[in-house]
């Protein structure tokens, strides 16, 4: 043999020796500096989602034991009391009618509306009680009767609980996703179809992941960011453009059934309702300059929603103008789980409050002392 | 296309593979002149706009070559030429003390002219001097004065460095693979990372300043604006160093080093031979040495001959401070980096003097003098930073907040401070240092390189991604 001959095989196998082990030594670095981050976050930012108190329902599909009590806390959220009554409501205060006559406000509806993953002061029903004080010069009760799931079959038993608790005003909201996720009634919906696509099942196995969820939040703390991708999810993000496409025209004259029936009951039991509209948060982003693109219309949903209301005889606001005079609208929510922020709980309150101040014929039947359902009015 | 970027790491591997696909010389001329034409175009925003910079480079190409035909007359239209690429540099520079009638005022493209000045320049002298042997084409002295890989900011590097590279650019193998990634991985870690932090914290120390409540607080937010930009600038331009030096050995070039660790400096005249090194032996080479010989054969004195040394000093570290910027802060600057250079060199003749050449060298060796200057040299730096990123608004701003004295105990604190923690750096590295495998330092073994390179990567791109502050960009870009 050659020296040549000896040659190429000593420089492959040293040149092998260090093609596999130095990648190798990369690939170690980097998963274990991913698993460090992971091990990091996850005690940096616990996360504590569901609720403790929360039981199967054949009838409702989800209620609170009544008389309990459980702590949850979102990643980028702090940590939360839930606190639920003798009728299963998160409320302070016990179900039975108050005594001293003062007004009553029910809430009902989506995990917004109760305060999910928020501490128990800071949701907006218990915020707007407290503002809603003073524009009746004496104290408000609250019972909040609202479940992180949505189902708009339970929206309608819900308002039944609300309805039986004698409230002077039932309140209520609703976000796009509400109306996008009804796999039952639109099995041809956009999220029944993400569920068959490989991005869902990556996404799915990535959800876990609290270091890529800090990762996501500080991503789109930049509004830029969280638009331009919201934008590229298709039906998903269809609401904000016009014309509107035909899976969400469809969704609205569902809302439209929803709305009447919510309307019925309510004329029934004499109780006025207030329908609060809470953006998404591309949209308050939209709303507030960022990103803004041709066809692009932040309040396209809201405006046809308004409609629906009006024509119910539901009092309506729409919370996106004030998320989108925010200095900055991103810290309004919890930018990766999506839900309002106590900021952003804040701004529904406040929005609410200056609907009933600026309503006279609200104000005056809300503030009202209860006489009974036979002493009110019909709806607005 | 921003640099350092990975857009620019990008292009520079592609146009490095386009080079190398042959060994023929005229090919990888014209596929190196091919690069920084599309480099420098990806710069402008139409051909219009390159017409001033292409008038500078034609004024230098035309003298060099003149100087080659007609090499009596060097001696005649050197000082000439040297004056007019002087005045077509200012003047495209738009300094302020030229009327504004004749100024330019359409926009056009700037990028790099003040580092391409330098390389026109000293070929125009050196043509002059005829020290640079064979003829200069016109794509060579395109292709040296434009590099792209060192056009933005520099480094500075001669011709009769860059040429024999040029002829035969040495092979890359395997092993310089490794070491351009890891560069690479250092540079822009520096720059995504290090520095856009440090400009954070600075910028965040800057804003608070109005409400700092009591006396310490207020001395340690004083530390903190002062202390925390040196750092800045060095991660920001030694980062874009690393990068293009790395870029440039794809080719096959070596670009000589800008930073030699510039915090270890125990004194100012050593500072300035560790930070911006092509620019400060430039100016030695053309200033330094031309002003102290002429000084030196003007007025033949012994005695005078160190003080000489100071006046050189002075005006070498002035222009440095002076080139920086068009505005009046950059002539306090100047001014300030010339007198601390002088200084120092006066401070040196004092002490020899008064020690002995022995007493003043046993001084120097002691660690306690060592940490003392090393925080003084640093300190002073900082300060004179002031000039640099501030203008007189923002210094304004800062003499109103803080007195005299409060800036003498924020110097003393800096001083003690810098000079304590360079000295217990310097211990821990020494301590690494022993730790050995096969008579190599553990650190300095290809796998340990590799995993840090790696942990860097990832500390950069998440930075990249994640941070929502813009990367601040190159600053001695602006220059």
């Amino acid at each position: 043999m050659t020296d040549a001959q000896r040659l190429w095989p000593r420089l492959l196998r040293g040149l092998g020796h260090d093609l596999v082990v130095l990648p190798a030594i990369a690939l170690a670095t980097v998963l274990t500096v991913l698993g460090c981050a992971e091990i990091g976050c996850r005690a940096a930012y616990p996360e504590r989602t569901g609720d403790a108190c929360a039981i199967a329902d054949p009838v409702l599909g989800l209620r609170f034991k009544a008389n309990c009590a459980s702590r949850s806390k979102a990643a980028e959220g702090p940590w939360v009391e839930n606190v639920y009554n003798d009728c299963g409501s998160r409320s302070a205060t016990a179900c039975a009618p108050p005594r001293d006559g003062r007004p009553r406000l029910a809430i009902f509806g989506n995990s917004i509306s109760q305060g999910y993953l928020i501490p128990y002061d800071d949701s907006y029903g218990v915020r707007l009680a407290r503002d809603a004080a003073a524009l009746c010069h004496r104290p408000v009760d609250v019972q909040n009767f609202a479940r992180e799931t949505y189902d708009w079959r339970k929206t309608s038993l819900d308002l039944d609980e609300a309805l039986n608790v004698n409230p002077d005003l039932v309140i209520t909201t609703v976000i796009p996703l509400d109306l996008e996720t009804d796999p039952e009634n639109n099995p041809h919906g956009p999220q029944a179809h993400a569920e068959s696509s490989i991005l869902k099942k990556i996404s799915e196995l990535t959800t876990e992941s609290r270091a890529l969820a800090i990762a996501k939040s500080l991503f789109y703390k930049n509004g830029n960011n969280f638009v331009k991708l919201y934008l590229s999810y298709g039906e998903k993000a269809n609401f904000l453009r016009e014309p509107m496409s035909p899976f969400w025209e469809r969704r609205l004259v569902m809302f439209d059934g929803l709305l009447q029936e919510i309307a019925d009951k309510a004329r029934r039991r004499g109780a006025p309702v207030l329908l609060a509209y809470v953006p998404q948060q591309a949209q308050a982003l939209l709303a507030a300059g960022d990103g803004r693109q041709p066809g692009i219309a932040p309040y396209a949903l809201s405006a046809r929603i308004a409609a629906l209301a009006a024509r119910h005889g539901i009092y309506f606001v729409d919370a996106t103008p004030a998320f989108a005079r925010e200095p900055n609208p991103t810290d309004l929510y919890f930018r990766v789980d999506g839900h309002p922020s106590p900021k952003g709980q804040h701004v529904i309150a406040e929005v609410i409050r200056s609907k009933i101040a600026s309503s006279p014929d609200l104000r005056d039947r809300f503030c009202r002392a209860p006489a009974g359902p036979s002493g009110r009015g019909g709806l607005n | 296309m921003n640099v350092p970027s990975f857009e620019f790491v990008l292009f520079s591997v592609i146009a490095a593979l386009v080079f190398r696909v042959s060994r023929n010389g005229v090919w990888r001329l014209w596929a190196l002149a091919a690069a920084n034409a599309l480099f420098f175009l990806t710069q402008s925003h139409g051909l219009l706009s390159l017409a001033p910079y292409a008038g500078f480079l034609a004024l230098g190409y035309g003298f060099i070559a003149w100087s080659q035909r007609a090499p009596d007359h060097r001696k005649l239209t050197t000082p000439v030429f040297i004056g007019l690429t002087l005045l077509g540099f200012v003047w495209l520079k738009k300094y302020a003390f030229f009327p504004p009638q004749i100024l330019i005022s359409q926009p056009y493209v700037l990028i790099g002219l003040s580092y391409v000045f330098f390389r026109v320049l000293h070929l125009v002298i050196d043509s002059g001097a005829g020290v640079i042997e064979g003829r200069i084409g016109p794509v060579t002295y395109f292709n040296y004065a434009m590099n792209f890989t060192s056009l933005v900011s520099g480094p500075i590097q001669r011709f009769q460095d860059y040429q024999p590279q040029q002829a035969s650019p040495r092979d890359v193998r395997l092993a310089d693979v490794g070491e351009i990634l890891e560069r690479i991985a250092r540079g822009l870690f520096k720059v995504f990372v290090l520095s856009s932090l440090l400009r954070q914290i600075q910028a965040h120390e800057i804003a608070a300043m109005p409400h700092v409540v009591g006396y310490w607080p207020h001395i340690l937010n004083g530390c903190a604006i002062a202390a925390t930009y040196p750092f800045f600038l060095y991660c920001n331009f030694s980062g874009y160093t690393d990068v293009v030096i790395a870029c440039a050995r794809c080719f096959g070039f070596v670009l000589p080093e800008n930073f030699r660790n510039p915090f270890w400096s125990d004194n100012f005249i050593n500072f300035w031979g560790r930070w911006h090194i092509t620019l400060s032996n430039w100016l030695k080479t053309y200033v330094y040495n031309t002003l102290l010989i002429r000084l030196m054969s003007r007025f033949p004195s012994r005695g005078l001959e160190p003080y000489f040394a100071v006046l050189a000093f002075f005006v070498t570290f002035f222009l440095v401070g002076v080139w920086h910027g068009q505005t009046s802060e950059f002539v306090a600057f100047g001014v300030l980096q010339g007198g601390g250079v002088a200084a120092n060199k006066l401070y040196q003749i004092a002490a020899v003097k008064m020690l002995g050449k022995k007493g003043y060298k046993a001084l120097c060796a002691r660690r306690a003098y060592t940490v003392l200057t090393r925080g003084m040299t640093f300190a002073w730096f900082a300060l004179t930073l002031f000039w640099f990123w501030g203008s007189w608004h923002d210094i304004g701003n800062f003499a109103a907040r803080f007195s005299v004295a409060d800036v003498g105990v924020i110097m003393t604190a800096t001083i003690v401070t810098s000079g304590l923690i360079f000295e217990h750096i310097n211990l821990i590295y020494g301590l690494f240092s022993e730790l050995k495998v096969n008579e190599v330092c553990i650190f300095k073994t290809k796998y340990v390189r590799t995993a840090y390179a790696s942990l860097i990567t990832v500390a950069t791109i998440g930075m990249i991604f994640l941070n929502n502050s813009p990367t601040p960009d190159i600053v001695y870009k602006n220059f």
